[in-house]
């Protein structure tokens, strides 16, 4: 029914296995790290070089210390390099996954192709802008 | 094709969270294309996030992330050792177990947390 299948099946189940590693961290960065004025950023391999003004602008404006807090977690490009992994495994599982539903559920051959070429198109494009997202995430320290 | 026995429970119920996350993917990855648009927008998205619709909402999604995850192990588990096949049914309930109290723990600590 489905050729390649099994390349598909075997990888649904790594990305699996990946995200169920990588959702922890990003859970805790997010919700716990970041948290209100939490500045432990050395203690992750922190490497912006303009630390102390970040820290000093949150100081200053406690109400948009979660941006700078983000600022700081994205200037070490190795959390963006995991937030753009998470996306990728995120948007692959995910999509993959509707395709299977799909997969089993529609008898139909031609409803079937469509509807998979339209998850896969939705799930690219999110992915792109997912990317992008990460990518352009550029910290304005005005 | 499937076993419909006592599996059938985790198999839809594995369905429906793995769709309502691919929906909260969507969400979650507009809310981060309006928040990397400068720190008003930013901050405009971790206000709505904020409200009480938006914490319930996540509550939600970590039941939904709990099951699809412990359970998604117990079926990776299954397919490649012969122990958890034959464990099976065990392993089913010992999910159901972990998702309960991970989810009672986790809402809690969610929902106490500042706003």
């Amino acid at each position: 029914m489905n050729s390649g299948g099994s390349k598909g099946w075997l990888l649904q189940r790594i990305s699996g296995a990946l995200l169920f590693l990588m959702l922890g961290t990003h859970f805790y960065l997010y919700h716990y790290f970041m948290g209100p004025a939490d500045w432990g950023f050395q203690s992750i391999g922190y490497g912006a070089t303009d630390l102390e003004a970040l820290k000093a602008l949150a100081l200053a404006d406690p109400s948009r210390s979660t941006y700078y807090a983000l600022a700081g977690l994205f200037a070490n490009p190795v959390w963006k390099a995991f937030d753009i992994i998470l996306i990728t495994l995120g948007t692959y599982h995910g999509f993959y996954g509707i395709h299977s539903i799909i997969d089993d559920w529609m008898t139909h051959n031609t409803r079937r192709n469509l509807s998979n070429w339209l998850v896969y198109i939705i799930g690219f494009v999110l992915w792109v802008i997912g990317i992008v997202s990460v990518i352009s995430f550029n910290p304005q320290l005005v | 094709m499937y076993k419909v026995r006592e599996g059938y429970f985790s198999w839809i119920l594995h369905k429906i969270t793995g769709v309502s996350i691919v929906l909260f993917l969507l969400f979650h990855i507009w809310g981060m294309s309006r928040m990397s648009k400068g720190p008003e927008a930013f901050d405009a998205v971790i206000a709505a996030y904020k409200t009480p619709l938006f914490r319930a909402g996540e509550v939600l999604l970590l039941g939904a992330i709990l099951f699809h995850a412990i359970n998604g192990v117990r079926l990776i588990l299954g397919e490649f050792t012969v122990w958890a096949m034959e464990k099976n049914k065990l392993l089913a309930w010992l999910a159901y177990a972990l998702v309960g109290v991970l989810f009672l723990v986790g809402a809690y600590f969610m929902w106490r947390a500042e706003g």
